[in-house]
C-alpha cells in the first residue's frame, strides 16, 4: 500500500442544541491511504456524516486536525477551504443535491464555474465525465426527468468534474432500489480503481465487497468490528435499527 | 426671425430639429436659443421612448438568460441541501417577474430621464448666471433637453446591438476600465464610469455651444460652467446607482451547506 493520504488527529464536534451541547465526534483517529476505498459503517446519530462533512471541508471540527494530502483543513481560512472543496474533494450526497433548473450538462459543468475556464472547455469536460458514469444521452435532461439512479450518477459525475483526488459518499445508495444501488456501487468501485481514494459512509452492508477498508463508528468513536457487531445485536434486540 | 417666432409659438414638436442638432448643432442651438417657448418636450419625448425601448429589450433578454438558467448562483451552491437550494432559487426568480423586469427599470429610466434634465438645466441655470450669464430658466431648460439627444442616440445603439447579438451591456461606459472590488469606493467609482462614454461628451459640446450663445459668456466659462454642473450630476446619479446597487447585493455570502 502507498502514503497516508488523509490523517485524522483527536477530532471532537459538538453542536448547540439550544442549552444542550451534542458531542457528534468524540476523539476520532484515522487515517486513510492513498487508493483506499473505505467504507464507515454506524448506527444512526453516531457521527458518520458528521466526520465526513468535516473531511469535505463543508464544516469546522471543535477540536483536533484533519491533514488531507498534506493539506491542514483547522489551518486553512474560508477561501483556502473553498479552494480545497473545489480541487481536492468530490462530495456525493445521499439527496443527490443537483440543481433543479439545471440540465445534467449544466449541473456537472456547475463546480468548474468557479475556476476561471471557458464555457466551452466546461462543457467539453462536462460530457466527458457524463459519459464516464454512461449519461451521455441523458446530457440535456432536467434531474426532474431522470430516475434516481440516474440522478446519483449524475452527481458522481459533478463530483469527478475538477478531477478530484477524495471522494467522499453520504450514503450513496440510500434514496436507491437494489439493482441502482448496485450500478452506484460498482461505478464507486470503478472510480477506486482509477487511482481515486473513496470513502463512503453507509448503511448498505454490499457496499463492504467493494472496499478495501472497512471503518465503524459508535458514539462518536471508532470501534472495532467486534465491538460493532456487539452494539448491533444488543440494539436489534432492543428494537433499535442500524 | 419672426419667422422662428411664429413657428415656435404655434408648433407643440419640432421633429424637424432633431437631424440638425445632431449633424448641425451650431445653427440648430442658434435657433434653440432664441426661441421664445418651451421646445425641450420633442428630445426628451424621443429620449423617454428610446429609453423605454431599451428596456423592453433589455428586459426580455433577461428573462431568457433566467429561463436559460444563467442566474448567478453563490459558489458551492451544490452543497447547499435540496430545501436550501430551493428556497434560494425562488428567492431568484421572485425578482424575474415582469414587476422586476421591466415595470422598475422602466419606471427607474424615466425618472433618471426627467429628473435628471431638470436637475442639470437648474444648477446649469444657476451656475452661468453666477458666471455672469443672461440666459432664462427656460432657455436652460431648452438647451439640455436637446443637448440630451446624444443618449437617445447611445440608447437606440444599445437596441441594435441588444438585438443583433442577443446579449445584454454589461460594462457600459468606461466601467470595463475600472478596478472592480467589493468596497463601496470601488462601486461608486464603478457607478461614475458606467456614466462616462462618447455620449456624454457629444451632450457637453452640445451644452457648452448652447450656453454660449444663449447667456453671452465666453467659451473658458461657459465650459467650465457646463462641466461643473454635468460633475454634479454625475455624482448625484453615481451615488444613486451605487446606493441601488448596494440595496440588490443585500444577499446571505455565507453558505448554508446543512
Amino acid at each position: 500500500m502507498s502514503d497516508t493520504f488523509v490523517k485524522i488527529s483527536q477530532i471532537y464536534k459538538e453542536f448547540k442544541m439550544g442549552q444542550t451541547i451534542v458531542r457528534a465526534l468524540a476523539g476520532v483517529d484515522l487515517e486513510l491511504e492513498q487508493n483506499s476505498f473505505t467504507v464507515l459503517m454506524g448506527p444512526s446519530g453516531s457521527g458518520k456524516s458528521t466526520l465526513l462533512y468535516l473531511l469535505g471541508g463543508l464544516d469546522r471540527a471543535t477540536q483536533g486536525h484533519i491533514e488531507v494530502n498534506g493539506q491542514v483543513l483547522d489551518e486553512l481560512d474560508e477561501n483556502a477551504l473553498a479552494v480545497y472543496r473545489r480541487r481536492t474533494v468530490g462530495f456525493i450526497f445521499q439527496s443527490f443535491n443537483l440543481i433543479a433548473n439545471m440540465t445534467a450538462q449544466q449541473n456537472v459543468a456547475f463546480p468548474m464555474r468557479f475556476n476561471h475556464s471557458t464555457n466551452r472547455l466546461r462543457n467539453q469536460r462536462a460530457t466527458e465525465v457524463l459519459k464516464l458514469v454512461g449519461l451521455e444521452d441523458r446530457m440535456s435532461h432536467r434531474p426532474t426527468e431522470l430516475s434516481g439512479g440516474q440522478q446519483q450518477r449524475v452527481a458522481i459525475a459533478r463530483a469527478l468534474i475538477n478531477d478530484p483526488w477524495l471522494i467522499l459518499a453520504d450514503e450513496p445508495t440510500g434514496n436507491l432500489d437494489t439493482t441502482s444501488g448496485a450500478n452506484i456501487m460498482q461505478l464507486l468501485s470503478e472510480l477506486h480503481r482509477s487511482g481515486r481514494s473513496v470513502l463512503v459512509v453507509t448503511h448498505d452492508t454490499r457496499m463492504k465487497q467493494f472496499a478495501t477498508h472497512h471503518l465503524y463508528l459508535l458514539d462518536g468513536k471508532i470501534v472495532s468490528e467486534d465491538e460493532y457487531n456487539a452494539a448491533s445485536i444488543l440494539l436489534t434486540s432492543r428494537g433499535s435499527i442500524l | 426671425m419672426a419667422e422662428i417666432a411664429y413657428e415656435a409659438k404655434n408648433k407643440r414638436f419640432y421633429f424637424n430639429w432633431v437631424p440638425s442638432v445632431l449633424f448641425h448643432p451650431r445653427r440648430a442651438f442658434q435657433r434653440i436659443a432664441t426661441s421664445p417657448s418651451a421646445t425641450w418636450l420633442t428630445p426628451l419625448l424621443i429620449l423617454s421612448c428610446l429609453v423605454l425601448i431599451n428596456v423592453l429589450v433589455g428586459g426580455k433578454l433577461k428573462s431568457q438568460a433566467a429561463l436559460m438558467s444563467e442566474n448567478s448562483y453563490p459558489p458551492d451552491f451544490q452543497y447547499y441541501t435540496p430545501e436550501r437550494q430551493a428556497q434560494y432559487i425562488q428567492a431568484i426568480q421572485s425578482t424575474q417577474g415582469p414587476v422586476f423586469v421591466y415595470v422598475l427599470p422602466a419606471f427607474m429610466s424615466l425618472l433618471g430621464v426627467w429628473i435628471g434634465w431638470l436637475i442639470l438645466s437648474g444648477i446649469l441655470h444657476l451656475v452661468t448666471t453666477l458666471f455672469g450669464g443672461r440666459g432664462s430658466t427656460a432657455v436652460s431648460m431648452n438647451i439640455v433637453g436637446w443637448g440630451s439627444l446624444p443618449f437617445a442616440v447611445r440608447a437606440l445603439v444599445q437596441v441594435i446591438y441588444m438585438l443583433i447579438t442577443s446579449k445584454l451591456i454589461s460594462s457600459p461606459g468606461l466601467s470595463g476600465f475600472g478596478p472592480t472590488g467589493d468596497a463601496g469606493g470601488l462601486i461608486f467609482l464603478g457607478q461614475i464610469l458606467r456614466l462616462i462614454d462618447i455620449y456624454i461628451i457629444w451632450q457637453i459640446l452640445l451644452v457648452i455651444l448652447g450656453v454660449r450663445i444663449s447667456t453671452g459668456l465666453n467659451t473658458t466659462k461657459s465650459s467650465f460652467g457646463v462641466i461643473l454642473a454635468v460633475i454634479i450630476i454625475l455624482l448625484l446619479q453615481g451615488g444613486i446607482a451605487y446606493l441601488g446597487s448596494v440595496l440588490r447585493n443585500l444577499t446571505i455570502t455565507r453558505p448554508f451547506f446543512f
